[in-house]
């Protein structure tokens, strides 16, 4: 009702009680009563008003609705994962499309050393450089819109599309470099590699830590898990001696613990997917990185193709060129911990 | 539904439904009548029924799931559109019965309540669609098939 005290019935329905003017109305049709000019003008402006709204649902100033359509519009949480990890593990670079790069590596220091006296031979030692293998995945995604689709103007449009593309793009970016370097520490073993059975035991964080604290360079290492792994960081068997007030605060608080034995814990929520309901690492497995493990580079650019198709009224789009080369050079700066 | 999995070049060719079809029903054109209807046991001369659907007036501005009656089902007696798939492209429909399917078995129009639907190809017959698999689209399992050179099955 505040809409409609803007206009002259709002004036009529201030300064005249309705109820009066139609009973004043009605002795005047029986010989009772005269009504003033005044009187007539507001039962003018009145029934104007009371016949547009029948008629229309709006009066004509148009600024009273009868009903209204309301309209929401929901979207699918998004779940992207956070780049800035990568970055901390890789070098992120770009290379031209045709471009190749080649990585050399300078051979480890082999050379043994033995007693000696004056006058004699001890055992050759050799250096050999190590071979480093660059991998790479290339990808591509397709679909169609209708041309009416476009018209329409409701989501479905070319830019909405390609938006889309970049974010499945990207989450499966993220996931394959983690499978890659989850490949890359199969061949690992020691410390970098602890299996801690079904429940994360405080000797097998020891261990991890220890070795990522110990290879660190520039700054805290880091350790990345799903949730339900890292998580438990802090309930582990005999943890809570070692947990201060202020950590066992933060833990109330957040539910985990962000930095343990001086590695920083980074978690990817469990319960999230990726649009092929894949979490984005690779399960059952905390990774440790203790700086800068290698490369990354983005080769070429995103190539976008629209086929039209005036037949069908169809646009069919392509996206391709995205294409990433990586290369772990520095296996030493990473560990992991897998579960059975 | 019916979705283009591997593109080519079809023929789309719009033509008179005859009774209220699926999109991605197989049909048969009927020259008598000059309307599609849903095929019987047959594999070959026979068409993809799709439709291009766009909601009107108050749901104009809204986003309909294609899935929905409204959006899938042709009515009887309006147009659709009738695809002739070229041979190679891939296309998944859920207008099918995947009893005893396994991926490679040959398919064909069913028969009685299964008519217009595809499941498998029997003794004698000619087919042009091989089935290769499940298609997962958006959360919706659709199953895909492949247009190959017509083949009679031994």
């Amino acid at each position: 009702m505040s809409k409609l005290y803007n206009t002259e019935i709002a004036e009529i329905v201030k300064t005249k009680n309705i109820i009066e003017l139609s009973d004043k109305m009605d002795m005047q049709k029986k010989g009772k009563a005269t009504l003033t000019s005044e009187d007539n003008e507001a039962i003018g402006l009145l029934d104007n008003f009371a016949r547009e709204i029948g008629r229309t649902g709006k009066s004509s100033e148009n600024n009273k609705l009868l009903a209204e359509y309301i309209k929401e519009t929901i979207e699918p949480t998004v779940f992207n994962p956070d780049e800035s990890i990568l970055g901390d593990m890789f070098d992120i670079g770009t290379i031209g499309e045709f471009d190749e790069k080649a990585f050399t590596g300078l051979p480890k220091n082999t050379i043994k050393v033995y007693d000696a006296v004056r006058g004699g031979n001890v055992p050759k030692s050799y250096v050999d450089p190590t071979i480093y293998t660059k991998k790479s995945f290339k990808l591509q995604a397709e679909t169609e819109l209708n041309y009416s689709d476009l018209r329409r103007n409701g989501f479905k449009s070319i830019a909405k599309m390609t938006e889309l593309a970049l974010e499945s793009f990207n989450n499966e970016k993220f996931y394959r470099i983690f499978a890659g370097v989850d490949d890359a520490l199969n061949i690992l073993s020691g410390d970098q590699n602890s299996n801690a059975g079904s429940t994360l035991t405080v000797s097998v964080m020891d261990n991890f830590t220890r070795y990522l604290r110990d290879m660190a360079v520039d700054g805290n290492p880091f350790m990345i898990g799903l949730t339900k792994y890292t998580d438990p960081i802090a309930r582990m068997d005999g943890a809570d001696k070692f947990l201060s007030e202020d950590m066992k605060n933060e833990f109330n608080r957040t539910g985990y613990l962000s930095l343990y034995n001086g590695v920083v814990v980074n978690s990817v929520p469990t319960a999230r997917k990726t649009a092929d309901n894949k979490n984005l690492i690779p399960d059952k497995r905390i990774f440790g990185i203790a700086g800068k493990i290698g490369e990354m580079d983005i080769r070429g650019d995103l190539r976008n193709y629209e086929t039209y198709d005036n037949d069908a009224e169809k646009v069919k789009l392509k996206f391709t060129g995205f294409d990433v080369d990586y290369i772990i050079y520095h296996l030493d700066r990473m560990a992991r911990i897998y579960f059975s | 539904m019916l979705r283009n999995v591997i593109e080519g070049e079809n023929i789309t060719r719009i033509y008179k439904v005859s009774t209220d079809t699926h999109r991605g029903s197989v049909v048969v054109k009927n020259l008598t009548t000059e309307s599609a209807d849903k095929a019987d046991s047959v594999g070959v001369e026979t068409y993809l029924l799709d439709f291009d659907f766009q909601p009107t007036g108050y749901q104009s501005d809204m986003e309909i799931s294609a899935y929905t009656d409204q959006a899938d089902i042709v009515p009887a007696g309006t147009l659709g559109i009738l695809i002739k798939p070229a041979v190679g492209t891939v296309w998944a429909t859920d207008q099918i019965d995947i009893t005893g399917l396994v991926k490679g078995d040959y398919l064909m129009a069913g028969t009685t309540t299964a008519v217009g639907k595809f499941i498998k190809a029997t003794t004698g017959k000619s087919t042009v669609y091989k089935y290769v698999g499940a298609y997962d689209d958006g959360g919706h399992t659709l199953q895909a098939f492949e247009i190959v050179e017509p083949k009679t099955i031994a």
